[in-house]
């Protein structure tokens, strides 16, 4: 009997207790759940303004808004909050730890929850806490922007998506750069001239200094999203350099912390080579140049340099007798159309008063006011040249095996720094689009109407004349593109310090296909795995992976419509992994 | 001694019958009520973890099972069956706030850098609102519906996924979210939290059984 009476009065608090605390538990996860989803969101937020000081009030605002999105509190008990938690106090602090590149985002917070039975013990509420965090690795990005001369419908909406893309990036913290690619690619933010020394130019009164950290900032003019906004399309397109350039930018800034990120967009197949035409061995026919005429000679071109790039110059592979410029196949894909209309100025490299925003509108090469001019001896920056024909074409009479940068046009670079395996074969060009589209003559002989496959080495073939008839030369200069493309890939994949990730877009412009995409180059170029097969060429996307690598992404852009939504997935990707 | 034994036994019986209902309803009592709280706070649990994994680019919008499918079957499985005749659904819905910033992006007619802000081309027709930019569901969307606004079905792709392909779309003809104030709309004047074209990332949870409404829900915004 007295068991029976007692009973209740020890269970019913034990119950009791076991109720309280359950709903402790649940208002505990919950809590946790709001202050997870407010770090991720506030770290996104650390985008906002130009140095860290707006970037921290908006992440400690944005913080405080998704806590209390995710959980409603009252004001106090029976103010409707989830089960009846009331009073929500948090603490939303973003730090910096420059030397490891990291923002932190720390959240803490707390609410009360009234109790239901423990109240009969003198417990009216009970305070529950969650805490949580997300960091966020600095980015130092260089976006490497196809502005030739096919660019056209979508210019409008990579612009806008390019710009919507930038400033998403935390100003003061993460470093970025533009490079624009033409027949000749150049730094057009922060402006630098690779081809001249500190100090010796317009463009580098300074000395390089790689992407930084001033690219939204109003104290600065033109910024990079100036730059990008009076953009228009012209010219070639000499990927390779491009990435090189973006490259040699992401090793100047030199943050082995940060995450280093290339990213790629582009609407056709590279058609173009930066080279020393005059670096082989003076007097033998491994020179790229020689006298003019009908029938070229064996002499090369002595007591010969463009001085403006010279020996002066910051590149490796500069010799005293160098014509630095490029090459392209004329006018739209190798494979059928005209061939190069001659070595021309690199970009940047005039004594003329170029400047960027100059070099970013340049409509095409050889038009009128173009300062993107062939290389003459007779002035400019070919002054001092024995070379006789402007035009060049009939004195290439063979593309450099190297590009300005190291690429090999011909067959696989020497071994680089790192270990990447010997995926890459001399014959890698024949996976090209270039090589394998039916209508392509590249793999058929001259005029694609059969006869003996070109071979991407030995003699250029060259024109005897300058005439811009469809020849099987544009296909050797499309295939040492696509080839220099390529090992500029590799070259960037070797170094083990910076990592560089490459991301790649490509637009192909219609709702079906790639277009002029090269979608096997593209994937070689982000590192994706490619089992899947190339609808165009029938190929495996990408023999080359290699899992030791951080893979980038390839995204293919179907339509103008799609290009904002591209930008969007890629900063998605990023951020997802700086975070 | 016998009659006295008997007599104990007798009354002993009769306190158990009296207590055996308020224990039975007690306990039985108990069990429901602790049934719907961990059901309750599993559900909050499933709708955190899957939008974790959602807002760091995990897809679910994939029909059948395999692939991320299977991880939210996983974890989904102690609360019913998340298919078309299941017991349960979840809805991924992603939002955005058309701003100022928005507009001027999608208006390079007026150039890109400086827009001309009332005069959008094309016109920015969902400025000052939040708009769905992707939603899907997986499960048995009879049993509830989103509380943000549905996506149209027609625009629904192959891939059961509902995703505005462009800028252009979202700031002009994008679905509205219904009932969104959790989150205040950016002013873009000043200071603010939560910035304008940024996405939210919102999973909501619902599985029939025990609880107050007949189901519990649950939902988290990352």
């Amino acid at each position: 009997m007295l068991f029976t009476m007692m009973l209740p009065a020890l269970l019913l608090p034990v119950i009791g207790a076991a109720i309280d605390f359950t709903a402790m538990y649940i208002v505990k996860e919950k809590l946790q759940a709001a202050v997870d989803g407010a770090a991720i969101a506030a770290a996104q937020s650390l985008s906002a303004g130009t140095s860290f000081a707006p970037q921290q009030a908006a992440a400690q605002l944005c913080g405080q808004e998704f806590i209390a999105a995710n959980i409603p509190t009252g004001s106090g008990p029976g103010g409707g909050g989830y089960w009846g938690a009331y009073t929500l106090q948090d603490s939303v602090v973003a730090t910096q730890v420059p030397a490891s590149k990291v923002t932190t985002v720390t959240i803490s917070a707390t609410v009360y929850l009234p109790m239901l039975f423990m109240r009969m013990l003198g417990e009216n509420a009970a305070t529950v806490g969650a805490y949580g965090q997300a960091s966020r690795r600095s980015v130092v990005l260089v976006l490497v922007i196809d502005r030739s001369g096919s660019m056209g419908a979508e210019l409008g909406a990579v612009q806008a998506g390019a710009a919507k893309f930038v400033n998403a990036f935390q100003g003061g913290t993460d470093m970025l750069g533009l490079v624009l690619i033409s027949g000749s690619a150049f730094v057009a933010y922060p402006p630098h001239d690779w081809g001249k020394n500190p100090g010796a130019g317009a463009f580098n009164a300074a000395g390089p200094t790689g992407p930084d950290v001033d690219f939204n900032s109003s104290t600065v003019s033109p910024n990079m999203l100036d730059t990008l906004g009076n953009m228009t399309s012209g010219s070639n397109t000499g990927t390779a350099e491009g990435l090189m350039l973006a490259y040699k930018e992401l090793q100047t800034a030199n943050q082995p912390g940060a995450m280093n990120i290339i990213v790629l967009w582009t609407d056709g197949a590279p058609n173009g080579i930066t080279a020393d035409f005059n670096a082989g061995v003076l007097g033998t026919a491994t020179n790229s140049l020689r006298f003019s005429g009908a029938a070229p000679t064996a002499t090369n071109l002595s007591g010969c340099t463009n001085t403006n790039d010279g020996t002066t110059g910051q590149y490796p592979n500069v010799a005293a007798n160098s014509i630095l410029g490029w090459m392209a196949q004329w006018g739209g894909y190798a494979y059928n159309s005209n061939a190069t209309q001659g070595v021309r100025e690199r970009a940047q490299s005039s004594t003329a008063g170029m400047s960027v925003p100059l070099w970013t509108t340049l409509s095409a090469p050889g038009a009128s006011g173009s300062d993107e001019v062939t290389l003459s001896h007779t002035s400019g920056p070919g002054n001092g040249c024995t070379w006789t024909d402007g035009s060049a074409i009939n004195t290439v009479v063979n593309i450099p095996a190297m590009d300005y940068y190291g690429d090999a046009t011909q067959g696989v670079n020497a071994p680089v720094p790192g270990t990447l395996g010997n995926q890459f074969t001399t014959s890698d060009y024949k996976q090209s689009n270039i090589w394998n589209t039916t209508t392509a003559n590249c793999q058929k002989g001259a005029g694609g109407t059969g006869g003996v496959p070109l071979q991407l080495s030995g003699t250029f073939a060259g024109n005897a004349s300058t005439s811009n008839t469809p020849s099987s030369n544009a296909c050797q200069i499309g295939l040492a593109s696509w080839n220099a493309t390529d090992m500029a890939g590799r070259q960037i994949h070797a170094d083990t310090v910076l990592s560089p990730i490459i991301y790649t877009m490509g637009y192909a412009g219609s709702v079906s296909g790639s277009g002029g995409v090269d979608v096997v180059l593209l994937s070689r170029l982000a590192n994706v795995t490619g089992t899947a097969l190339n609808p165009q060429t029938g190929l495996v996307y990408n023999t080359v992976y290699n899992n030791s690598i951080t893979p980038g992404l390839y995204l293919q852009i179907q339509q103008v419509g799609d290009v904002s939504t591209a930008f969007d997935q890629l900063l998605s990707e990023i951020l997802r992994l700086s975070q | 001694m016998r009659n006295r034994k008997q007599t104990h036994r007798g009354v002993s019986m009769i306190e158990f019958t009296l207590i055996v209902p308020f224990w039975c309803t007690l306990l039985l009592g108990t069990f429901w009520c602790g049934t719907a709280m961990v059901r309750g706070l599993v559900v909050n649990e499933v709708a955190r973890d899957l939008d974790s994994m959602w807002s760091r680019s995990t897809d679910f919008s994939a029909t059948g099972a395999g692939g991320s499918n299977t991880i939210l079957t996983s974890i989904t499985q102690s609360l019913g069956t998340v298919t078309p005749t299941g017991t349960g659904v979840v809805w991924f819905t992603r939002l955005t706030y058309v701003g100022k910033s928005v507009c001027a992006g999608i208006s390079p007619t007026y150039g890109v850098f400086t827009p001309t802000l009332t005069a959008y081309n094309p016109p920015c027709t969902n400025l000052g609102q939040f708009v769905i930019t992707q939603q899907y569901s997986q499960g048995n969307t009879s049993l509830r519906s989103s509380a943000f606004g549905t996506a149209p079905v027609a625009l629904l792709d192959a891939s059961n996924d509902y995703e505005v392909d462009s800028a252009v779309t979202y700031a002009t003809t994008a679905t509205l979210v219904s009932n969104f104030n959790l989150l205040p709309k950016p002013q873009e004047a000043g200071a603010d939290g939560y910035q304008s074209g940024n996405p939210i990332y919102v999973v909501e949870a619902y599985f029939t059984g025990t609880g107050p409404q007949g189901g519990v829900y649950g939902y988290a915004i990352f």
